[in-house]
């Protein structure tokens, strides 16, 4: 009988509780970093359309005399007013927007993260905000 | 149904089935369709450029939302 128990309580010692290496959030956190990224680089796509068009709307304030850059803008918002307001209204405010939405999903996912690995996770779509509100800025001008 | 015709690398979207890369040829045709349309148009290769680069971007940003909407996440 001492023997069994003795027996009993090595068997005990041994056992361990069960690991449960990933938490779920933890699953939840990297499945929305990756969709973020994936959304980001379309919406780097859609947003390189205006950063071109205004790229050469510089190149030609430099190039053609009598003529500045704001004019140039006001010239094409007037001549194209359903193509600019897509692509210099409408379409940067929705990136704003999936931005704005996936960084507070990353923040609430991540439980008060620490701002150094928060803001490498959502360093991108930081850049998006920024290039969008560049895009605006230009477009109300 | 979650399709899997693209997968992301880097920032470009990878074709990985049949239909994925029928959209590819797809958008490749038409972006050289679209060059030898402005081509026969315009008066100089800069005029020629830089109307097709804009058309390109455009090819490809739709190209890159269809890619978007049916492939998986790069995490699986």
């Amino acid at each position: 009988m001492i023997m069994d128990s003795q027996n009993f309580e090595d068997r005990l010692r041994q056992v361990t509780k069960p690991e449960v290496k990933e938490l779920k959030h933890q699953d939840m956190l990297a499945d929305a970093t990756a969709k973020g990224k994936d959304k980001s680089v379309v919406s780097w796509w859609w947003l390189i359309i205006p950063l071109y068009i205004i790229l050469t709307l510089v190149m030609k304030s430099i190039y053609m005399p009598n003529t500045s850059f704001i004019s140039n803008i006001q010239e094409l918002t007037s001549k194209q007013k359903l193509t600019s307001s897509i692509f210099f209204l409408i379409l940067p405010i929705i990136f704003i927007l999936i931005s704005f939405y996936n960084i507070r999903k990353i923040y609430f996912l991540s439980g008060n993260p620490k701002s150094v690995i928060f803001l490498k996770a959502v360093w991108l779509d930081i850049l998006m905000i920024l290039f969008s509100i560049l895009i605006l800025i230009i477009y109300v001008l | 149904m979650e399709l899997n015709w693209f997968k992301r690398n880097g920032i470009f979207f990878i074709p990985t089935s049949l239909a994925g890369w029928i959209i590819l040829l797809a958008g490749v045709a038409y972006a050289v369709y679209t060059f030898i349309d402005i081509d026969s148009r315009s008066h100089s290769a800069s005029d020629t450029l830089i109307n097709f680069v804009f058309r390109l971007l455009i090819i490809i940003a739709v190209y890159s939302l269809v890619a978007y909407l049916t492939s998986r996440s790069s995490k699986k």
